[in-house]
């Protein structure tokens, strides 16, 4: 690799990670028709090993090229950028699927369920409770990452590994009571078109959220190896426009689906 | 000027770190513990439905694909009944 570039661009090295992925993902999807079909896990499992081998090298080798090789000039941070804003747009719309779904069958319910919302049969969560708790966790959390944000801009070291800590713990408590209502659910996903839209939305949620703190989690462990700057930090700010979509999302699945359908 | 400029976005006013602690602190926390209070000690124990066979509840077209194939992955056994009925009162039943 040349260190006398005369653009500001990066031309990647060869990787195996692409190609490895592809085999990842396809053995992932083979093994849940596998597992669905013939009630044996082990493709499944053997797809997410190679999925989780592939995203933790690709990912490492990517921190490595921003942050010691400095390859991520400003040109590859704009790309990088747009890269993100496209795939956030991305799972936008995934969820736009699930909301329609859910909007299609609660607006004007079926005949066969009573002709009401909730079907008859069914007793809805309190919105009240812990739904509630969790809404003010989300956006308690939306509020630490950005005061985590603003002390990385302001090259203040502690304050951000303090603000990152409480999203990463909040992450986790909205997870641990996300599990607990689903535990104490008096209804299950085969329970009308209200449980099936209900968990596929809020299954889905808890996945992401599931993987935003991961990705806070990760920003932390970089964080502490003194991986950012005060103006190179665009992973903690990957991170960070994600933890806000995943915190919109539960606000429009707390307004529609606890509240306004429950 | 571009109407939406993508290089400015993630810039934000220098100097604010200390009002988004002071949010954090002031705001952010206290109205978790508040939640937190209400959610815990408002909760009132909810009789479970008593059991009744709609069509359209407890759909079983294929077993799911762990266990015994009758029960959701969440499945709790004291509200949440199998196509024939609560588990404990089949038993009694039976």
């Amino acid at each position: 690799m040349s260190t006398h570039s005369n653009h500001p661009f990066h031309l990647v090295d060869y990787s195996p990670w692409p190609l490895t992925g592809a085999i990842g993902a396809m053995t992932t999807v083979s093994g849940m028709v596998k597992w669905f079909h013939q009630y044996d896990i082990s493709l499944f499992v053997l797809g997410n090993i190679i999925t989780i081998l592939t995203v933790y090298q690709w990912w490492r080798d990517v921190s490595r090229e921003g942050t010691y090789q400095g390859l991520h000039t400003y040109a590859v941070t704009i790309g990088l950028r747009w890269g993100m804003i496209l795939f956030i747009l991305s799972e936008v719309l995934f969820f736009v699927s699930f909301f329609w779904a859910f909007f299609h069958s609660s607006l004007s319910p079926a005949i066969e369920l009573g002709a009401s919302w909730p079907p008859m049969g069914i007793i809805s969560f309190n919105p009240f409770q812990i739904p509630l708790l969790n809404t003010a966790i989300l956006l308690a959390s939306g509020v630490t990452v950005t005061w985590a944000h603003h002390s990385l801009m302001e090259n203040n070291h502690s304050q951000t590994t303090q603000g990152l800590f409480f999203t990463v713990l909040l992450g986790i408590y909205f997870t641990i009571l996300q599990a607990y209502e689903y535990i104490e659910a008096p209804f299950t996903i085969a329970d009308s078109i209200y449980g099936s839209t209900f968990f596929m939305a809020t299954g889905f949620h808890g996945i992401h959220v599931l993987i935003g703190t991961t990705f806070l989690l990760v920003c932390l462990l970089r964080h502490l190896n003194n991986h950012f700057s005060k103006n190179h930090h665009f992973g903690f700010e990957a991170a960070a426009w994600y933890w806000h979509f995943v915190d919109v999302v539960w606000l429009f699945l707390y307004i529609t689906i606890y509240w306004w359908g429950g | 000027m571009p109407i939406f400029d993508i290089r400015l976005m993630g810039n934000m006013p220098a100097n604010t770190a200390g009002l988004w602690k002071r949010v954090t602190f002031l705001l952010a926390l206290p109205a978790i513990v508040l939640c937190a209070a209400n959610a815990f000690t408002g909760h009132k124990h909810v009789e479970r439905e008593p059991f009744a066979k709609y069509e359209y509840l407890r759909r079983r077209t294929k077993r799911f694909p762990w266990g015994d194939g009758n029960r959701s992955l969440f499945h709790n056994a004291e509200v949440n009944a199998l196509p024939e009925g609560y588990e404990d009162e089949v038993a009694e039943e039976d």
